[in-house]
């Protein structure tokens, strides 16, 4: 009797242990049909480019949390900025922010985003993967990091996947601002110096159609 | 001589990693102390990449077309089979052996001395291996970042690899006539076809707000995933760091939930 129970309590607690952990059908569908309007947004017919960019700039706000992301890829230096200084900064990023994603999600507008799976991370933190297929043909595989806040879900970071690399952008972003504030005694306006002639780069580099 | 050269290297490796210090704690940061003189010779290999191998790169690129450019890729990748072979061996693969032996007497035979990938197309699959792949198969800790001059982005275990690699290379035992001019060919056109298979990638690291960063955690992450042949880690999402952290403002929905 002992023996069944103790087995039927193993059984029980392989089976859990094993089960897959699925993001809530909710998360996928979020990023699905987010992402796909984003991607759809910068491919609009009908639309001037300023139109095309203001609708692109409308989902991004939706879909992403631009603040959190910022203080995020700040680091230490969230807690350190005084509210004028991190006023300034979070302008300037938004700004950096949305040239970059336009940026590079051109290249990939149009297409269909896959959602593939899922993992909790817990019950408010999700990764959700994606394959999309550019134009080209080349696949290429993205996680996106959804954390559910009070039941509004937002994207907070994604990662590309290269040769079993994953490569979350925001984290490797961190990295790279903390090494300009550390280098720079922690300098916002070193730092916002830097994020403005990346992002006139990024603007100067637009296609003419687009700009 | 070669080998006199080949063995001072790695002798010159052995003896920085006998003085490693420890690894930082953190999962995604890299150990660089270093820092101030990799930075140098970054900005060096930068000056010396931007006037000489950029436009080399790019002037390479204008007057082949791809097929050349595959041709040479493969050319070079065939002669690097028995470093691949030894490593293999090393690291107690023998499928990745058998199919790296096999490449080779097919890629140099019926692939005209490597030119064409006949393997490839009969599903025989290639694979990349290096004595720095080795050593961390083996549970060999990365060491310090180094920027070598020249070569770029490495480690001192790597060093140690490199330096291992050459002299796993029959080629630089090899007597025949013109054998001096063949393997200083053999580099450099390794080095501009490496260099042109990355002309985009290198635009995109010169975008980032800090080139050097992004280098020197791209590099470890790759050579990391490497060892693993491309495989992701068990759990890829336990270290990812928390965003609670940093402000959400939305506190009470936030509370409302958890209730």
């Amino acid at each position: 009797m002992m023996k069944i129970r103790n087995w039927i309590i193993s059984s029980a607690m392989l089976a859990v242990a094993a089960a897959p952990a699925f993001a809530d059908t909710q998360t996928e569908e979020y990023v699905r049909a987010n992402a796909n309007d984003v991607l759809a947004s910068l491919n609009a017919p009908g639309l001037t480019a300023d139109e095309r960019r203001e609708q692109f700039q409308t989902y991004m706000d939706e879909f992403t949390n631009l603040d959190a992301v910022a203080k995020f890829v700040i680091g230490k230096y969230a807690k350190r900025f005084s509210d004028e200084e991190m006023e300034a900064y979070l302008t300037t990023f938004r700004n950096y922010a949305l040239v970059v994603y336009e940026f590079y999600f051109n290249e990939y507008r149009g297409q269909d985003v896959k959602v593939t799976g899922s993992t909790d991370r817990n019950a408010r933190d999700s990764i959700v993967d994606t394959e999309i297929v550019r134009a080209d043909g080349q696949e290429l595989e993205v996680r996106w990091r959804v954390l559910n806040r009070g039941g509004k879900y937002q994207v907070v970071d994604v990662a590309l996947n290269a040769e079993g690399n994953l490569i979350w952008l925001a984290i490797e972003q961190q990295a790279q601002f903390l090494s300009i504030l550390d280098k720079n005694n922690g300098s916002v306006e070193a730092l916002n110096a830097k994020i403005n002639s990346m992002t006139d780069e990024l603007i100067a580099q637009r296609p003419a159609e687009s700009s | 001589m070669r080998f006199a050269s080949v063995l001072t290297t790695s002798l010159l490796a052995v003896t920085a990693c006998a003085t490693t210090p420890t690894e930082d704690a953190s999962p995604t940061a890299v150990y660089d102390p270093w820092e101030g003189f990799n930075r140098q010779i970054y900005a060096f290999n930068d000056g010396v990449d931007q006037a000489v191998l950029e436009p080399v790169a790019k002037g390479y690129r204008a007057v082949t077309n791809e097929p050349v450019r595959g041709g040479v890729s493969n050319f070079l990748t065939n002669l690097n089979q028995p470093v691949v072979f030894a490593n293999t061996v090393l690291q107690g693969k023998p499928g990745a052996a058998i199919d790296t032996a096999t490449r080779f007497a097919v890629n140099s035979t019926v692939g005209l001395a490597g030119i064409l990938d006949v393997a490839t197309s009969l599903d025989v699959p290639q694979h990349r291996e290096d004595f720095g792949q080795t050593l961390g198969v083996w549970g060999v800790p990365n060491g310090p970042y180094i920027v070598l001059p020249f070569l770029g982005s490495s480690n001192v275990r790597d060093t140690v690899g490199f330096g291992v690699d050459i002299a796993f290379d029959p080629l630089n035992y090899a007597q025949f006539e013109g054998d001096n001019e063949f393997l200083i060919t053999r580099q450099v056109v390794g080095v501009v076809s490496a260099r042109e298979s990355v002309i985009e990638a290198v635009e995109v690291l010169r975008d980032q707000p800090e080139p050097y960063v992004a280098l020197r955690r791209l590099y470890t992450q790759q050579r990391a995933a490497a060892i693993r042949d491309g495989r992701e880690q068990e759990d890829p999402f336990e270290d990812l760091p928390d965003f609670d952290d940093y402000d959400f403002g939305e506190e009470e929905e936030f509370e409302s939930q958890e209730e």
